[in-house]
């Protein structure tokens, strides 16, 4: 039985998500560092970093970092769809996942913390991070459209992999709006993958409402 | 967006909520030199529309209404602008507080007090100008309300109360949206 650690609204729906596409038992505990009602020490034990998403495997293994656990999941079970059989095509799909952890997933931590990427002090300069990385933040988006052509979903016929990380990683920081201004096809397709009758209990479990 | 975008888009909801539109009226009735509703008000109506309303049985909430001026603060004086919000608009929650009376050195403006407020989300007010136009008073921005992040004010970070009013408050449960940024608690 696979564990996996999360809490609405968080990195944690996209592992559920693909868990669920992939058949396997599984239970969620629900935890996060802010909330200290939750299952804190019981994620502590098996990752003192107390980060989540945290998937904890059949064997006992933790694996963190959401792209390597999407593609965990999906190299480990490849009938389901998680990611392309064929080796080029997932060749893009792995890359997309690495595309989006390594580049917008780190600029929304920028953002979130600029006073960790200046040496400066003063709130002004913090600011000028923080609207520095959500401008970044918005231009990799932009990228990732231009990458990523949906046929009609990243994944090809079924949403896969990379929907499912780019619909979750798409809701914070202004990024949907932006999308929707700039990209109107890729915000569509992101809105296909929400409403996915495949994972749309999910989301809608982690997002109620739509995210404007 | 830019914060004249977020400004624009956060008058467009107190514009459609005749509920808050009433309570403005009122609060402008007082006559007070520097007076806005602001904090849970304000947040509430973001983040229902951002992140869905419902979701938890809400109680009646405070409708927060501070004010800043020249006049000595005095509990009774608070109570009796309360008492006439209530006869002005009846069977609202209202809490007055002059923000002077609020702890730390005194504040020059109502923005200032406002960016002394525990979240950047919370720091937050509006009100209504004598033309019926909305004044939106931001002093730590509106990005952190628009894009449902809660976080500490950088400007007094009292880790402890945050973790506390978290616990409290419950946002995260009500607006499964939002995110908590926290470096301290993830320690």
């Amino acid at each position: 039985m696979h564990t996996l650690y999360g809490y609405e609204g968080s990195g944690s729906a996209a592992v559920e998500a693909a868990l669920q596409r992939t058949g396997q038992p599984f239970r969620i505990v629900r935890a996060a560092s802010w909330d200290r009602e939750s299952s804190l020490d019981e994620l502590a034990r098996v990752n003192p970093l107390k980060q989540i998403p945290t998937l904890v495997l059949p064997d006992g293994t933790a694996l963190t970092e959401s792209a390597a656990i999407l593609m965990h999941l999906g190299l480990a079970h490849p009938g389901s769809a998680l990611l392309p059989t064929e080796p080029l095509p997932r060749a893009l799909a792995l890359r997309g996942l690495v595309f989006i952890a390594a580049n917008c997933y780190s600029a929304i931590s920028v953002g979130d913390f600029p006073e960790r990427w200046t040496t400066a002090t003063d709130e002004a300069s913090h600011a000028a991070v923080k609207a520095a990385a959500r401008e970044r933040l918005h231009a990799h988006w932009r990228i990732f459209a231009d990458l990523h052509a949906g046929r009609p979903f990243l994944g090809g016929e079924r949403p896969g992999a990379l929907d499912l990380l780019a619909a979750v990683v798409s809701r914070w920081s202004g990024t949907r709006p932006h999308l929707a201004d700039t990209r109107p096809d890729f915000h569509d397709l992101l809105v296909r993958v929400d409403t996915d009758p495949g994972f749309a209990a999910v989301f809608a479990r982690h997002w109620p409402a739509r995210t404007a | 967006m830019t914060d004249r975008a977020l400004a624009q888009a956060l008058r467009n909801l107190v514009r459609e909520d005749a509920g808050l539109i009433a309570q403005l009226r009122a609060v402008r009735e007082l006559g007070l030199a520097d007076a806005c509703i602001g904090a849970g008000a304000v947040r509430r109506l973001v983040w229902d529309a951002r992140f869905g309303q419902g979701l938890a049985a809400g109680t009646s909430p405070d409708v927060d209404v501070v004010y800043l001026d020249d006049q000595p603060w005095t509990p009774t004086r608070d109570a009796a602008l309360a008492r006439r919000l209530s006869s002005l608009l009846p069977g609202v929650p209202w809490e007055v507080v002059h923000q002077a009376h609020v702890p730390g050195p005194r504040c020059g403006s109502l923005a200032e007090a406002l960016s002394r407020w525990p979240e950047t989300a919370t720091a937050v007010g509006v009100r209504l100008g004598a033309d019926d136009g909305i004044e939106v008073l931001a002093p730590l921005g509106l990005d952190d309300l628009f894009d449902g992040v809660v976080r500490c004010n950088p400007r007094c970070p009292d880790v402890e109360a945050f973790a506390t009013r978290l616990a409290a408050k419950r946002w995260t449960t009500r607006w499964p949206g939002l995110r908590v940024v926290s470096d301290a608690l993830r320690g």
